[in-house]
């Protein structure tokens, strides 16, 4: 690396001529307006502008936003997975959501899901309560009405998030949705870049999965994207 | 009315955040404001606004389903002793649930279409909810909860449906007791516990060593293991105590009464950072932008953390910080809070307490300037609201930047505004304050008489450096000219008037250069503001030099050349901060260099009034490890007698931020961290969460 070659300054009480680079000085007055892309872009008269301060409504409209922008296809797809009796799992809904998304980076609650293909983990999100559904307290009732009655589902529905550009054609028969009970749960559990079942191995119990999610069961506009689906109208 | 939906608060895209849908069942056409009431009272005005989900509420889009039943109220059920059904009464409700009021029965069931018309509204008003609560038209108690709904009447209070989301949003366990002994293996909650020994106890991190474990023994026990300290907090104190999950022995709980116990207390410190840890991802909360303001005029810094479309403002008792305001998507006023907002501190009405004035130039289609104020309760609203332009400025543009100043000596803060990047040429405006609303003065097109021209990168300084009460402005620019120049303008209070102009040179310094950079600040306590001028680019080694105004123009007192005795030597990167470190009525300089060496320094440079005495800290202070992310601001959270929105003047402390921490340092005698807080700022009574 080559060393800046600097002058030093004059002493405080030497005289001194200002180094002077390119370009000009500064005169009295002002220099004349730069044209902007050919254009002069100057700010109406101020002298024929009003001075006087508006009056504050109460409250105001809203601000004015800039017109939407669709995020050019980015989105996820919100499958909502049933578990049954048996443990048995069926996708029973599926749509888009146009929208960010953001991945938790850390577990927490009674149950996680993860979404892999293979090793790689395509989303994950925690469940702080599923499967079973208690009364409030009665809080004048006899002694045992003081507390939450629970019922055990026998069934049960979560919702998973997956991005939609995970979901192609080659990926689906691959991708499993696994569904974990915490049955330790820790302090703090944050998500590294192995598969849950094997970074928290003790923690976690895996409760129902789904292997391989089938194109039918997608939105329309994803089957398209993963490319399985003819075109509307097409022999 | 037809059915609809009503996002009663949109804290972000719903990817990003948590999603809570509200339908309604029962609700009549003529209900609908009593629907809307109940909404608002119970769910913002009550469980979002109190304690955790308050704090948090920027993690949580709101969903108002506005579901119209063809009849009021919801069907009712009765059962006999036996469990059988005694009688039915059904009501044509959107959602055909039933009221029982029988606590066996979950209080209320599905009728045979409920499963179906819930799906079906969902879909179609809120089709990425993540939780449900659906709220009956019916007056008398009962809920049930669970699998990512609860159900709640119009009789229920807020602290109740709290209590539930504890289960159904934390995942948290009951802490009551009711009967019988708990013969199970650990609990997989947070909240409960079989374990006994301290070293490994899951919250054991709150527990002070001086307070016995377990703490409570017995059946449902309260502190009965040696006597409880005159100070023990039953809420907020944390230990072990037995009984929880309902029953009455063998687990322990860690508090004495948390909300999971008895519904109305706080959240205790186990469930609170649960529930903060859990949700801190959909937050979007940082510590990047931090603003130290005194919003009570007490003479403390508070301080305004702004991320995204949130605001949240800390009060400071002296020595720690505590949540005063929280704020997602507005205030009411209105404005609407969005990541590049830009906000300025200051006095605008005169009553010793900070308002804030806040600009967005790009996020809307036009920009926007607003004014909020103390609303009474301990937060912000909005009083004063500019959209697109303030008459007389001509328009506001996305480049506009503004500086605070008390320019016509009305005790008011006012705004001075330049733009010299959006127009032809360069303007600068003068907004007054009349406390509750902007007024433009005047505006400068292209110049300011005697200046030669206003410049696309003039940088603006205020200050009064005439001492009479009006901020004037310096202006230096280095990179527009063929030499350097600092101009001296002087408020009339409705005007600028040039009272010096240096061209490339201010007597004493050996030539102004183009990497000079200026701070402003009474460094000699006469109630004129001077100036320090650093360039560590320039020249063959760093110069910092201090310029005593005369009212009129500068004077040099001191050149430093290469160091500042005490600083160990000046350096490239070496950055400044004005403050009266030492509350003096001198303004000093704190020096902060990231860069530059081997490790970081924050250094303290205390003006006598004509010279710097230096010292500093290496790496650490405290607890806080100096970092290149860190960001300072000058304050006094201590509080003291010098008013402390006095631009660079009794500013003792310093709060520190970055993305994830904040802290709290003391700047006299020397520098020293006072609190340290990450993720969020929150005062555990023992303990930490990190």
């Amino acid at each position: 690396m080559s060393e800046r070659s600097l002058p030093e300054k004059p002493a405080t009480d030497a005289p001194v001529s200002p180094a002077k680079g390119k370009g000009a000085s500064k005169s009295k007055v002002a220099p004349r307006p730069q044209r902007i892309r050919g254009a002069l872009r100057l700010k109406p008269k101020a002298a024929k502008l009003s001075t006087s301060p508006a009056t504050a409504p109460e409250n105001y409209a809203d601000q004015t936003g800039h017109k939407r922008i669709s995020p050019g296809g980015e989105g996820y797809v919100r499958l909502r997975v049933r578990v049954g009796e048996d443990g048995g799992t069926s996708i029973v809904d599926s749509h888009f959501v146009e929208s960010t998304l953001v991945q938790p980076s850390a577990i927490y609650g009674n149950f996680a899901y993860e979404v892999t293909e293979g090793e790689k983990r395509l989303y994950l999100d925690s469940i702080p309560d599923l499967g079973v559904f208690r009364s409030f307290v009665n809080p004048d009732g006899p002694l045992e009405e003081r507390q939450h009655h629970m019922y055990e589902l026998k069934t049960y529905e979560f919702d998973v998030r997956v991005p939609a550009r995970d979901l192609t054609a080659a990926a689906l028969p691959k991708v499993v949705i696994t569904l974990y009970r915490v049955k330790e749960a820790r302090p703090a559990m944050p998500v590294g870049i192995q598969p849950l079942h094997v970074q928290y191995q003790r923690e976690l119990r895996e409760v129902a999965r789904v292997d391989g999610i089938p194109a039918r069961i997608l939105p329309e506009a994803v089957q398209r994207r993963s490319g399985k689906r003819k075109p509307s109208g097409q022999k | 009315m037809p059915d609809s939906v009503t996002q009663i608060r949109n804290a972000g895209p719903v990817g990003s955040k948590r999603n809570l849908a509200i339908l309604g069942d029962g609700f009549a056409d003529a209900d609908q404001t009593t629907y809307n009431n109940w909404v608002q009272n119970t769910v913002l005005g009550g469980v979002f606004a109190n304690d955790y989900f308050y704090e948090d509420g920027s993690a949580w889009n709101i969903f108002r389903v506005n579901l119209t039943s063809n009849t009021s109220g919801v069907s009712q059920r009765t059962y006999n002793a036996d469990g059988t059904i005694a009688s039915t009464t059904l009501k044509d409700t959107a959602l055909g649930m039933i009221f029982s009021g029988s606590w066996s029965h979950c209080w209320m069931e599905y009728g045979t279409g409920t499963e179906t018309a819930i799906q079906n509204a969902l879909k179609k008003w809120v089709p990425d909810y993540n939780f449900v609560l659906i709220i009956l038209n019916e007056p008398g108690y009962g809920g049930c909860g669970g699998g990512g709904r609860a159900h709640v009447t119009t009789g229920d209070g807020w602290a109740v449906i709290a209590h539930e989301f504890g289960h159904g949003l934390g995942g948290l366990a009951d802490e009551y007791c009711n009967s019988g002994v708990f013969t199970s293996g650990e609990p997989g909650v947070v909240d409960l516990t079989v374990n006994t020994d301290r070293a490994t106890l899951k919250w054991g991190n709150f527990v002070d060593p001086t307070t016995p474990i377990p703490t409570g023994s017995g059946s449902c026990s309260d502190y009965n293991q040696g006597t409880k300290p005159a100070t023990w907090d039953d809420n907020q104190d944390v230990g072990l105590f037995e009984g929880g999950g309902t029953k009455n022995t063998g687990v322990y709980r860690p508090v004495i009464n948390c909300r999971m116990n008895s519904n109305t207390p706080p959240y205790c410190p186990v469930c609170y950072t649960s529930f903060k840890r859990q949700y801190d991802t959909w937050t979007g909360h940082t510590f990047l932008k931090c603003y130290a303001a005194d919003f009570n005029g007490d003479g403390r810094s508070d301080v305004l953390v702004h991320s995204g479309n949130s605001i949240q403002t800390f009060r400071s008792n002296g020595s720690q910080l505590d949540i005063a305001f929280s704020a997602v998507e507005r205030v009411s006023g209105s404005w609407q809070f969005q990541p590049n907002d830009q906000f300025f501190i200051g006095d605008f009405n005169g009553d010793g307490k900070d308002e804030v004035a806040v600009f967005n130039g790009v996020d809307w289609i036009m920009p926007y300037l607003g004014l909020l104020a103390y609303d009474g309760s301990g937060g912000l609203r909005l009083v004063a609201r500019y959209d697109g332009d303030i008459p007389g400025w001509g328009g506001f543009a996305k480049n506009d930047l503004f500086y605070v100043g008390d320019f016509n000596g009305d005790g008011k803060q006012d705004l001075f505004v330049f733009n010299g990047a959006d127009w032809s040429m360069p303007y600068v405006g003068m907004l007054r304050s009349n406390g509750s609303s902007f007024t433009f003065i005047k505006r400068f097109d292209g110049d300011i008489p005697g200046w030669g021209g206003l410049a696309k990168n003039d940088k603006l300084f205020v200050g009064d450096y005439s001492g009479d009460g009006n901020a004037d402005l310096f202006i230096f620019n280095g990179d527009d000219w063929s030499m350097a120049y600092v101009g001296m303008f002087s408020s009339t209070g409705t005007n600028l008037q040039m009272t010096a102009r240096y061209d490339g040179d201010i007597p004493g310094w050996g030539g102004l250069a183009r990497h000079d950079k200026l701070y402003v600040g009474d460094f000699n306590g006469d109630g004129k503001t001077d100036l320090y001028i650093f360039n560590g680019d320039d020249w063959s080694m760093p110069y910092l030099g201090m310029f005593r105004s005369t009212g009129s123009g500068l004077q040099i007192a001191h050149r430093y050349d290469g160091d500042v005795p005490g600083w160990g030597g000046m350096a490239r990167h070496d950055q400044f901060f004005p403050a009266d470190i030492n509350g003096d009525g001198k303004t000093d300089l704190v020096a902060w260099n990231f860069e530059d060496w081997v490790t970081e320094y924050l250094g303290r440079m205390i003006s006598s009034g004509s010279s710097l005495t230096a010292s500093f800290i290496g790496d650490w202070v405290g607890e806080w490890n100096l970092g290149a992310v860190d960001r300072f601001e000058p304050c006094n959270f201590q509080g003291g007698t010098i008013r402390p929105f006095r631009r660079g003047r009794g500013k003792p402390d310093l709060f520190v931020h970055n993305q994830d921490w904040f802290g709290m340092i003391r700047g006299n005698p020397a520098f020293a961290l006072q609190k340290i807080y990450y993720r969020w700022i929150h005062n555990y009574r023992y303990g930490r969460n990190w």
